[in-house]
């Protein structure tokens, strides 16, 4: 469900985030404890049992010195357990911002280049909103899309963007993922990762230095080495499990926090279209891989891994990503959006499930300073003139942003969305619009009019005849049923297959059915099979069937005395 | 013997109460020094807008020519704000100033040659930015004073904050700037 935007200050939300990160700690140092309790008498007793000699007497005498010393054991143990931990979240907190940077390699941004300048200023900004100074504006030389924070345990933090993303941000988008960022700083993600992190590694190391004696060297302990390997064995498998857990909750943690993040983002720049549009544009743009160590993942915006649980949905997904899925981040910043609206405008953006109406035409939108039109604002949307921030002229001649006009604004949300799942128009190139055809989620080209539909949504479409057809639609199907029934109709063969938009997998055309004889392509992919309709075949299809059906049923009435 | 127990008593409670005591002026006075910090980074900021303004006129006054009476009053806001002797009056320049370069940052795009102009573009980054520096200080400014005013008139932190000297602080509020319509021109 949606949590309400959070109206607290950026004290509040700082103190709010330390109480989460306090329990949390707690939490692992007692995990902690048990782990480090659980691994030594693992090892203690499967030392015993796998002594060949004499085995039974020293499991016994080791059974009974546990038994007789239990709670000083595990106290000393415990102890040795939280010592550790402390240790390593000492060396965690001291790594220092500079050594933490070069890790991934990022280096200062240039104030000379005119991208990294503006990249600069917006940082200088989060600065002003956050009270957090300085902050450092750094840049990954990668053409990939990606930011991340960084703070050491003094305090000193960076916030960095790859060059591919501060070339394909505007201004208003980059703000919006920058205020994403400094939220992180704000509520101290990225030491509490990187202490998680830290945490890890004595079981990380532990597991691997087993699985090495393990491979290694068995013959070398003589005629122990059945005692030491079995110990060796179970000590492994006890800590990879334990690797396991604290992975899980560093990554439950992960997510939880980037929420937050969203949301204070949202709160710090007051434009949750602009972070829908940024998340959009970099998952679906050429997001790129980074090579970064695996504990540093939480701290981009988008895993640097490219990793395909990340975009799926349900509970193995969840639990095993660092981020969560795009499209919920985005529904719930849409959502945000849409709740800023005036009534009025809701009820416009829910009215647009109906039938399509007939767009209006008159809309002139400024490009490059000059106006351009008119367009309709489907067409706008498929030539990439349309932004929330630009200008637009609409039909009663008014000037506004595209974000304050009424009938666009849904649309703005729509490309958004659609940008998520992200595709081009096989044939145009142009981005698809996510549209209803009576009343079933298809996708549909501003230019061709041709219809992208998923699996099983021709077979809902031609059972539904929600809609009336023009009579051009109706003459233009009677001609193609006219040529069709003479055969005349042939697969062209050479024909340049399209690529599917969904699985770019390749589609292969074929007659629909035989009845109607209407080429459409269809996904080669079996996961996908959707299908491709170019301009007016749907409609030639609908037509078609209800024609025949009509004519059967006028036949058979006519059979009938 | 119940002397001594009730001396304890109140020697123990006259310490709690001074450690508190201590503890809630150190806070009080860590937050007057954060209010008073976000207040001279507002300052910085409108001073660096103040920079920016003769930069500006001298820039777009060849190209701007529908916009000469907002670039006048622009300039006459911030001599209005360098003179100012009081704080109230001060403000109300700054404020009419932010309205005036909002009107001007919207109606920038409709001059084809001020965006072809390099020295125009790198103008209107810095003073968007700027103006949002502004925007983004005050909000920060008013955040840090909510957090200082809150112990400031809390029980029982009030009466620790009345004995020391520590007072609620003013918001920073301006008159929202009415929007700039921009003039449709074919």
């Amino acid at each position: 469900m949606l949590a309400p935007l959070p109206k607290e200050t950026v004290y509040e939300a700082r103190e709010r985030s330390r109480r989460a990160s306090r329990r949390l700690l707690l939490l692992l140092v007692v995990l902690y404890v048990v782990f480090f309790n659980m691994l030594a008498f693992v090892a203690a007793l499967a030392l015993a049992v796998g002594a060949p000699d004499h085995g039974t007497q020293v499991l016994g005498a080791v059974s009974r010195y546990i038994a007789r010393h239990f709670w000083s054991l595990n106290g000393l143990l415990s102890l040795c357990g939280a010592f550790v931990a402390f240790l390593h979240y000492q060396m965690a907190r001291s790594r220092e911002l500079d050594s933490l940077l070069s890790i991934v390699k990022a280096a200062p941004a240039d104030p000379k280049d005119e991208y990294h300048a503006r990249f600069i200023n917006i940082v200088h900004e989060a600065e002003a909103a956050t009270g957090i100074r300085p902050i450092r504006a750094v840049v990954l030389a990668s053409t990939g899309s990606n930011t991340f924070s960084m703070a050491d345990g003094e305090g000193r933090a960076a916030i960095g963007a790859t060059e591919g993303l501060l070339s394909r941000l505007d201004r208003q988008e980059l703000s919006a993922v920058v205020a994403h960022e400094a939220a992180h700083l704000v509520h101290e993600d990225s030491s509490l990762a990187t202490t998680v992190a830290s945490l890890t590694a004595p079981f990380e190391a532990t597991a691997a230095s087993m699985k090495a004696a393990l491979e290694h060297r068995p013959r070398a302990y003589g005629r122990h080495r059945g005692g030491v390997g079995l110990a060796a064995f179970l000590v492994w498998l006890v800590a990879s499990l334990q690797v396991l857990v604290m992975r899980l909750l560093a990554m439950a943690l992960s997510r939880g926090r980037e929420y937050m993040a969203d949301a204070a983002a949202v709160r710090m720049c007051k434009d949750p279209l602009a972070l829908a549009e940024a998340l959009g544009k970099i998952s679906r743009r050429h997001r790129g891989a980074l090579d970064i160590p695996q504990s540093f993942n939480s701290l981009f915006i988008l895993n640097p891994d490219i990793f395909r649980l990340d975009e799926h949905s349900g509970v193995v997904a969840e639990v095993f990503s660092t981020h969560p899925p795009i499209a919920e981040r985005i529904r719930r910043l849409l959502a945000w959006a849409r709740a800023e609206l005036p009534a009025g405008e809701k009820s416009e953006a829910r009215a647009r499930e109906g039938p399509p109406a007939p767009e209006p035409r008159d809309y002139y939108v400024k490009k490059d300073g000059e106006w351009a039109g008119p367009y309709t604002p489907s067409q706008m949307l498929a030539l990439g003139l349309l932004s929330p921030r630009a200008w637009i002229v609409n039909p009663d001649k008014e000037m506004k942003r595209a974000a304050d006009e009424p009938t666009l604004l849904p649309l703005l949300h729509e490309r958004v969305a659609g940008r998520v799942a992200g595709r081009a128009c096989p044939r145009c190139k142009v981005s698809l619009v996510a549209a209803k055809y009576e009343g079933a989620p298809v996708l549909r080209c501003a230019f061709c009019h041709g219809y992208l539909l998923p699996a099983g949504v021709l077979e809902r479409v031609l059972t539904r005849d929600d809609r009336a057809f023009s009579r051009e639609e109706i003459e233009t199907a009677r001609l193609w049923r006219a040529r069709a029934q003479e055969r005349d109709v042939l697969l062209k063969e050479g024909d340049a297959s399209l690529v599917c938009p969904l699985c770019q997998s390749i589609m292969i055309a074929s007659f629909h059915t035989q009845l109607t004889r209407v080429v459409v392509d269809r996904c080669r992919n079996p996961e996908c099979r959707a299908l491709w309709c170019d301009g007016g075949e749907l409609e030639t299809m609908q037509i078609i069937l209800a024609e025949t059906a009509r004519e059967a049923e006028g036949g058979r009435q006519r059979e009938r005395p | 013997m119940g002397f001594i127990i009730t001396l304890a008593v109140l020697v123990g409670g006259a310490v709690v109460v001074v450690l508190y005591v201590i503890a809630v002026y150190n806070k009080l006075v860590g937050y007057r020094v954060e209010v008073d910090n976000s207040w001279s980074q507002i300052d910085v900021q409108l001073k660096r807008r103040s920079d920016l303004i003769p930069n500006l006129v001298e820039t777009v006054k060849g190209y701007m020519q529908h916009e000469r009476g907002t670039l006048e009053a622009v300039v006459a806001a911030r001599a209005r704000a360098t003179g100012a002797t009081n704080l109230p009056e001060r403000m109300k320049a700054e404020g009419e100033i932010s309205g005036l370069l909002g009107r001007l940052l919207a109606v920038w795009e409709n001059y084809p040659d001020l965006k072809a102009n390099q020295n125009a573009m790198q103008l209107q980054e810095e003073l968007t930015s700027t103006e949002n520096r502004i925007s983004y200080s005050r909000g920060h400014y008013n955040d840090v004073t909510a957090n200082y005013n809150t112990l400031v008139q809390r029980f029982p932190s009030n009466i620790v904050a009345g004995m020391t000297g520590f007072s609620v602080r003013p918001y920073f509020q301006i008159a929202e700037a009415e929007k700039a319509v921009p003039q449709v021109k074919f």
